[in-house]
């Protein structure tokens, strides 16, 4: 089976929860979850026996469309964040209905994802400027609405607002950098771009400026310094699925793109030479933003008293550990590809981040609040959730045995091999911010006195799905091999 | 083109452009956009893209502005008021964008290939003509017709760029069909109006036409 | 660009737009009077003719009258409007409409003795016909909208909205009924469509050259459907009865135009003419074979005058059918005003986005069907 059949089925998914949400108004929402859910999983499922590009007769599909092993794991990635969030959405339902007004229904918050999740699929395996577009917009514009869903929510909709208008820039620098780069090629296809950036003499500038465009472009989707500004806001004002959404799917797909453009870029240039080419600037400018990114995200992380803008902080600061990891490429000593260092950064980062907001929206649904005070002695209210939000900031903030901590520790590894030393001190020291404002959360939880004894009522399935994570984080932290085997 | 055409009609979608920026009046403002994509597309018809010249009057000019036009008078929206900016930011918007006109200026300086004039570029049928039929070889569907018209010398591009869009750009249009259900869904769910309360935001584009 | 083809060009729109276009438009209004005075038994305009003496000429000389009336009056602007705004519409109405007239193709080419090629009968022989007329068309609203809107006023405000909210629906639903249309010609040059329908049956008529085949004749399904939605679509364009709500003087005084007057007012006038003739133009061309004879009496008259020295006269004689077609269809146009009430503005629009849309969509389908099928 081609692998583009996939993205058809959670497009046929989709459109057939439209058609059930309003022929069959019964379901419910946890009955569209559950469809949602099994239909995702049933992919996932088929994920492996798909067939990339046949040798022979290329059709041209694969022209614009590749499936490697890394588009099938960024594909895995989409499917499973997906599923977390439809989840997740169930739980947030009664929060939302109170923001939506007597016209709205949530059933369409639980279609959108669907759909959002075949653009994040078609992200990862989109290898041709036009397709990258395409395939961004589709992403883009679902969470535009999904950010603003709560349309009676203030806050939700200047979130949408901001998401809205910034993404427009950004995209719009996307644009110009694929005229650009057009311009100069006069290819769309980033392998041959590849080939013929390799062709081109003298034309350093232009290429440059190609570059920094799209840099632009993917520093807003990816949440980079300087282009990190809506982040906050958003995550604060969004309803928390999309929060969760954002942070992993959206960030996921910007960096596989991001990393098929800067290998496009970087063509077989090899290990790093300083020898003033625009290959060895594009690694400077990349391990630039990588450090401001760190060091803005964690430092800025620290005075934070609401908790989601706190995650959005620290999705800030691991975006630029992840961009590290990219501009650290062909590291010669380790036997991973700066691709495959992103990619299990951004694997070891899905259960942790997800299960961070997945407590968090089930606290919010029983309190009205998103601020860090609201856990205040939810170890003794609420022990379980409480065990799973410590896993979860631990292995965000990269504890041993944790799988956070591999994650960081291959960045560490890889920037350690092209000898940055600068960046490494600058990774250490965000990492050591990192530990002090997760404790934050982990000392609100248990030292601090609860403000109300009531335990926080947790379903059976979330229970699940919690226990689930938590022991991904820990089990994946122990046994690298399984993360490393899927990418392979 | 002619280049005296192609500096009149730069000229117009430049100068309304700025129009655009320039006016407080947002009718007035929309209305220099539609003049800006009609010399937009006027370009688009001189290098022979009549197709896509013509759609730009007809999706931009013909039905997406009439309808900010329609938002902007239905919603009344006032001349925008003089606003003072403090001198460090208005400096700084303008060392801003000197910066990156000097910065582009270079970057196509130093280009080789933007320095080709357009008549040193003609429509190249025969080495077109070579390629469809390759393709045609290939598997890949190629409209008869449009290769007859090629060989008159004529450029179907409506043809031609059919064919591109349902061949080639298959998976693009897929795509764009998914997105555009997206943006569907989204209007009709953040404009629904509450059934007892009045409406107070009026985001849903036709939607609106029922006013 | 070589000298002949500016003077032909030249001669073809002065021609086209001003020595056949305009009188039609200024002699369509005085046949629209007496036919609606016809079907509502009364007279109509009947005395004008010629000045000064009793010759009546069943009021020929009415147009005219109405056009130095027009002239003459005074230019009033009325205070409360926006003065720029206001009197740039009337001409931002015309000049659309009369610019679409561009691609249509109003006779076979002409051959003249003395010139080596034929010339096309059309002043842009253009590869995106019915697209330009289309998007050229859809500028005509800003006319409309602009009147509304710089007037100031209430009611010619709700007539430009209504008519914004119109033109755009019904739009969709004009582009799409034409598809199946372009999908049987395979051409989108509205000149080698007509050719086309002449060799091979109207797409109406099929009944000669390859017309008589099971394909052509199941076609006529989506045909007929085309041509409905279409026709329909037009009047709603052209805000004509019985859709003609954005000036409908029941309730809106005259809509848009209630604060013109003079050659202001003319203007919109001759814009709504202008749009109707170059629609039913339209329709006549993509529909009933533009220029041609039926039954394959073209290559009969193409053989009677195949002399040197008549050549010019099957060209001559195609514009003469062309018009005549126009000026059959323009009456179906009053006919329809002088017998079918107004709508109401809600039906006007459950009828565009609700039935037009999803039937010219349907028809797409079915046009697509028969011709893979049959």
């Amino acid at each position: 089976m081609p692998a583009y059949i996939l993205e058809l089925i959670v497009v046929g998914l989709g459109l057939i929860l439209l058609l059930l949400e309003s022929f069959l108004p019964r379901l419910g929402a946890k009955g569209l979850a559950a469809i949602g859910s099994v239909g995702l999983l049933v992919v996932l499922f088929l994920l492996p026996s798909v067939t990339g590009a046949p040798s022979e007769s290329t059709g041209i599909i694969w022209k614009f469309y590749s499936a490697d092993s890394l588009a099938l794991f960024y594909k895995g990635l989409a499917l499973i964040t997906t599923i977390l969030v439809l989840m997740m959405s169930v739980v947030y339902v009664p929060v939302m209905q109170r923001y939506l007004g007597t016209g709205g229904g949530v059933g369409e918050y639980l279609i959108l994802p669907v759909f959002t999740c075949a653009g994040l699929m078609w992200m990862a395996s989109a290898n041709d400027l036009t397709s990258i577009f395409v395939s961004l917009e589709v992403v883009t514009i679902g969470f535009y609405i999904m950010v603003a869903y709560m349309r009676r929510n203030v806050g939700s909709l200047e979130a949408g607002v901001k998401y809205l208008i910034l993404g427009a820039v950004s995209t719009g620098f996307l644009v110009y950098g694929i005229a650009f780069l057009f311009g100069v090629t006069g290819q769309t296809n980033l392998d041959v771009i590849s080939t013929v950036l390799g062709l081109l003499e003298g034309q350093d500038k232009i290429i440059l400026f190609s570059f920094a465009l799209l840099l632009v472009a993917f520093g807003f989707k990816v949440a980079a310094v300087p282009f990190q500004m809506w982040v906050p806001d958003v995550y604060q004002g969004a309803p928390t699925p999309t929060a969760a959404f954002l942070s992993v799917g959206s960030k996921a797909a910007g960096f596989i793109v991001l990393s098929r453009i800067v290998d496009a870029f970087l063509g077989d240039h090899g290990v790093q030479t300083g020898d003033g080419s625009y290959q060895d600037q594009i690694q400077r400018v990349l391990l630039v933003v990588a450090g401001a990114t760190i060091l803005f995200g964690s430092l800025a992380a620290i005075p934070q008293t609401n908790f989601k803008r706190l995650m959005a902080y620290s999705s800030i600061s691991h975006a630029g550990f992840i961009l590290l990891a990219l501009a650290c490429a062909y590291p010669v000593r380790m036997d991973m590809a700066s691709g495959e260092v992103v990619a299990f950064y951004l694997a070891a980062y899905l259960p942790m981040t997800m299960a961070a907001f997945f407590v968090l929206c089930i606290v919010r649904s029983s309190r009205g609040e998103e601020e860090i005070s609201v856990l205040d002695g939810l170890g003794k209210r609420s022990p379980f959730l409480a065990f799973v939000l410590l896993v979860s900031v631990m292995g965000l903030a990269g504890i041993p045995l944790t799988v956070g901590f591999l994650g960081k520790l291959y960045v560490f590894q890889a920037a350690l091999d092209q000898g940055h030393f600068v960046l490494l001190a600058i990774a250490t020291l965000g990492a050591a911010a990192g530990f002090y404002y997760y404790f934050k959360v982990v000392r609100s939880m248990y030292w601090n006195a609860p403000s109300d004894q009531d335990a926080i009522a947790v379903g059976t399935g979330s229970r699940v799905l919690l226990a689930l994570l938590a022991a991904a984080i820990i089990f994946l932290g122990l046994n690298q091999g399984i993360i490393l085997g899927f990418l392979r | 083109m002619p280049l005296p055409l192609f500096i009149l009609f730069s000229a117009l979608t430049l100068g309304f452009a700025v129009a655009v920026i320039a006016n407080r009046n947002p009718v007035t403002a929309a209305l220099c956009l539609v003049v800006s994509f009609v010399g937009l597309a006027a370009l688009f018809i001189g290098l022979s893209a009549f197709f896509i010249g013509i759609v730009q009057i007809l999706v931009y000019a013909g039905a997406v502005m009439v309808l900010f036009l329609f938002i902007i008078m239905l919603m009344d929206i006032e001349e925008e008021e003089r606003k003072h900016f403090d001198r460090l930011r208005t400096a700084g918007g303008i060392a801003v964008g000197i910066g990156v006109a000097f910065l582009i200026g270079g970057v196509l300086w130093d280009f080789d290939y933007g320095k080709a004039s357009l008549d040193d570029v003609p429509v190249q049928f025969e080495a077109a003509i070579t390629l469809r039929e390759a393709d045609a070889d290939s598997g890949i569907v190629r409209s008869a017709n449009a290769t007859a018209a090629l060989r008159e010398g004529r450029l179907k591009d409506v043809a031609l760029v059919g064919e591109k869009l349902f061949n080639d750009y298959n998976l693009h249009l897929q795509m764009i069909a998914v997105l555009i259900l997206i943006a569907t869904i989204g209007v009709v769910t953040l404009g629904k109006k509450d059934s007892p309360a009045p409406d107070s935001g009026s985001s849903g584009g036709d939607k609106a036409s029922e006013s | 660009m070589d000298l002949g083809l500016i003077i032909s060009s030249a001669v073809k729109i002065i021609g086209f737009v001003f020595l056949m276009l305009m009188p039609m438009i200024a002699y369509i209004i005085w046949v629209e009077r007496r036919f609606l005075a016809i079907i509502q038994d009364r007279i109509g305009p009947n005395r004008v003719g010629i000045p000064w003496t009793n010759v009546g000429l069943f009021g020929l000389g009415q147009p005219i009258a109405d056009g130095l009336k027009s002239f003459l009056k005074e230019d009033f602007t009325p205070g409360h409007v926006n003065k720029f705004y206001y009197v740039i519409a009337p001409a931002l109405v015309m000049v659309p409409a009369l610019l679409t007239c561009a691609v249509l193709p109003f006779g076979r080419d002409l051959v003249l003795p003395f010139l080596d090629e034929p010339i096309r009968l059309v002043i842009a022989d253009l590869d995106i016909g019915p697209i330009w007329i289309f998007a050229i068309a859809s500028l005509g609203v800003y006319g409309i909208v602009l009147a509304g809107w710089a007037s100031n006023s209430k009611y010619p405000f709700l007539g430009g909205v209504r008519a914004t909210s119109q033109m755009i629906s019904y739009e969709i639903s004009l582009g799409l009924s034409i598809i199946p249309v372009l999908l049987l010609f395979q051409h989108l040059n509205l000149n080698d469509i007509v050719r086309y329908q002449s060799e091979h049956g109207w797409l109406l008529l099929p009944m000669w050259g390859d017309g008589w085949s099971v394909q052509r004749w199941l076609y006529l399904i989506p045909a007929g459907v085309a041509f409905i939605i279409f026709v329909v679509s037009m009047f709603a364009e052209t805000n004509r009865t019985p859709f003609d709500l954005p000036e409908c003087e029941t309730e809106l005084v005259a809509g848009y135009h209630t604060e013109y007057g003079s050659m202001k007012f003319a203007m919109f006038f001759m814009g709504e003419y202008a749009a109707m003739i170059i629609g039913s133009g339209l329709a006549v061309t993509l529909f009933l074979g533009g220029w041609s004879l039926p039954f394959g009496l073209d290559a009969l008259v193409l053989g009677v005058f195949s002399d040197t020295w008549f050549s010019w006269v099957p060209a001559l004689l195609s514009t003469g059918i062309f018009f005549l077609k126009i000026v059959c269809f323009m009456l179906f146009f009053i006919w329809v005003r002088g017998t079918l009430p107004r709508f109401r503005y809600d039906q006007l629009m459950k009828l565009g986005w609700i039935i037009f849309f999803e039937a010219a969509l349907a028809n797409i389908f079915i046009a697509a069907g028969i011709l893979m099928f049959a």
